[in-house]
């Protein structure tokens, strides 16, 4: 890979395909971080779902997050390098406090949204700043859109989603979601909030591939009755996971029990003696 | 065209290249640098701190240069405000400036707010601030890890660890340098949660000694502080005298320890001798040195 170690060195330099390297890399970086987020827009509902890996015993769990509020209405999951997605939230909470008081009233997410896409895409133009390795997704009620969900990736591209993942897993999330949300189009397309969070759960679940504990999650929740965001307490992730296991459960045993022996074959109608399993000669 | 800045940096090193500054990712998405900052205080005194029911705990070892130092001087531990004590470890004159820092943020809380900055909030600066030197072509970020210890009326105890990345957590019990795996380890088994500040600064000394044990002929001295009830939960340095009477309990108690490991690895060893077989034994003359049987040749 001789022919292009050069070019990747500085984010200011394209390689001869066209390429920006360093950008690409801030991506890898991300998914380095070995968490998965997926957020989601229900009908009346925004959830976002993220892994919480506590990486020591002897960290107190409270301090562990991906999780923020930017205001008490717009949430956000930051995915990446822990200290740079400090930097990111700080930035945001900056943006959004300097709109209220310049403007009077709370940002609304797509422009909260799209003044990060623009200072990740600064970030990314110039060379004296190194590319912050974070993936943003900004979810909120919006007082006239409704629920909103955004991704703000490393490279500074912005766009709204009815679900979006991000994180380590996230083409595979991306994939189980899409699936899912298919699904329950074909059967009217409506996700109340109790389904959404179901849904959301269930897909990180899948693609993570093994049984959660209330503690291995953060599940954050706003409705547009109340716009204020919610973590959900472990007792209630509880109840979402084991309504979840015993869906599971119920469609394995269906499937047990419709397996039949493929080494039987009835035995002769003639013969009612004999019977001839292979054991039986 | 390959720029001329480009030209003289083919070099076949761990980072081929991609860690001559802050600025730049690897293709896998690692920082070097920030990377390499690490290293440079994994090999530094180490420091430690731990919750304790009543109050936090900070300790480090420091190893003596010179026989003409005065004791008590290069100081590790410093007291940011009256209720946060902070301490350092990698290089020192980089872990000064950020106490400095943190000095100045506390400072100017207390200004803006009124009230004395918290313990979560100063180590959040804090963290922001190192992570700010990871970020900018022209700086290097800071080679030292920090442990803020605080207490305040909002968070109770709090005990914060800084990386040189700028990764801010907060814990029950840290560890950082040298002896770090041992520490941890040893904080760990220890619950310290259940222990009051007295009980667990003798725990802290102990554990300090140990992780000085794989250099023994260095001389060394300890370096404690408290915030607790006894200090009316402001951070002092723990009274000398004190200090002095865990050291040596601690020590007492190390060897202790040894003792009864290597008396138990002799135990372990205690085979029979596989040579034996008992009815040769009671056969004298026909039994040589070693237990083998002399057998009469026919003459």
């Amino acid at each position: 890979m001789q022919a292009h170690l050069t070019f990747d060195k500085t984010i200011k330099v394209f390689s001869p395909e066209g390429r920006l390297y360093q950008v690409e890399y801030a991506f890898k970086a991300v998914a380095s971080c070995g968490l998965t987020a997926i957020a989601f827009r229900g009908t009346n509902c925004v959830v976002a779902c993220v892994q919480k890996k506590v990486p020591d015993k002897l960290i107190d769990p409270a301090t562990v997050t991906s999780l923020y509020k930017v205001t008490d209405t717009i949430a956000c999951v930051l995915l990446g390098s822990p200290s740079d997605s400090k930097m990111i939230l700080n930035r945001m909470r900056y943006e959004a406090n300097n709109f209220k008081y310049e403007n009077g009233y709370d940002i609304p997410v797509h422009v909260l949204a799209s003044k990060m896409s623009g200072f990740a895409q600064l970030i990314s133009q110039y060379a004296f700043y190194r590319t912050i390795c974070t993936t943003s997704v900004l979810l909120s009620i919006d007082e006239e859109k409704g629920p909103q969900v955004f991704k703000i990736d490393p490279a500074g591209h912005c766009q709204g989603f009815k679900g979006c993942t991000a994180g380590a897993k996230e083409q595979e999330a991306m994939t189980l979601l899409e699936k899912a949300f298919k699904k329950k189009a074909q059967a009217g397309g409506n996700f109340s909030t109790d389904e959404a969070t179901e849904a959301v759960i269930e897909t990180l679940q899948n693609v993570i591939g093994s049984d959660f504990k209330p503690g291995d999650l953060e599940v954050s929740v706003a409705t547009t009755t109340n716009p204020v965001f919610k973590l959900l307490n472990p007792t209630e992730v509880e109840q979402y996971l084991n309504k979840i296991a015993d869906k599971s459960q119920l469609t394995l045993t269906l499937q047990y029990h419709s397996l039949t022996c493929l080494l039987y074959t009835s035995p002769s109608p003639r013969d009612l003696s004999t019977s001839r399993m292979p054991s039986s000669a | 065209t390959q720029s001329t800045w480009d030209q003289g940096f083919v070099i076949k090193m761990a980072g081929s290249g991609y860690d001559y500054d802050v600025s730049t990712l690897s293709p896998e998405g690692k920082i070097y640098q920030v990377e390499y900052a690490m290293k440079a205080t994994e090999n530094s005194s180490t420091i430690l701190g731990m919750v304790c029911k009543d109050g936090v705990l900070l300790g480090t070892e420091k190893l003596i240069v010179s026989e003409m130092m005065v004791s008590g001087s290069d100081r590790r531990v410093y007291s940011v405000t009256k209720q946060i004590g902070m301490v350092i470890t990698g290089l020192l004159p980089d872990g000064r400036c950020l106490i400095d820092r943190a000095k100045e943020e506390s400072a100017s809380f207390q200004k803006q707010y009124g009230i004395p900055i918290t313990g979560k909030v100063l180590a959040d600066r804090i963290a922001q601030f190192m992570h700010m030197n990871t970020i900018y072509l022209w700086a290097r970020p800071y080679g030292c890890n920090i442990i803020i210890a605080a207490f305040d009326e909002f968070g109770g105890p709090t005990l914060h660890l800084i990386d040189p990345s700028g990764q801010c957590f907060g814990y029950f019990g840290c560890a950082a340098g040298k002896g770090r795996q041992i520490a941890r380890n040893e904080i760990e088994k220890l619950g310290a949660k259940n222990l009051t500040c007295k009980e667990a600064a003798f725990n802290m000394a102990k554990i300090l000694h140990k992780c000085h044990e794989e250099m023994k002929e260095k001389k060394f001295e300890l370096e404690m502080s408290w915030i607790c009830p006894e200090t009316g939960m402001t951070h002092q340095m723990l009274p000398k005298d004190m200090q002095k009477e865990m050291e040596i309990r601690a020590q007492e108690t190390l060897e202790k320890e040894a003792m009864a490991d290597v008396q138990s690895q002799i135990m372990k060893n205690i085979n029979i001798c596989l040579l034996y077989t008992s009815d040769a034994a009671d056969d004298t003359p026909c039994v040589d040195l070693g237990g083998r049987r002399i057998i009469k040749k026919k003459k």
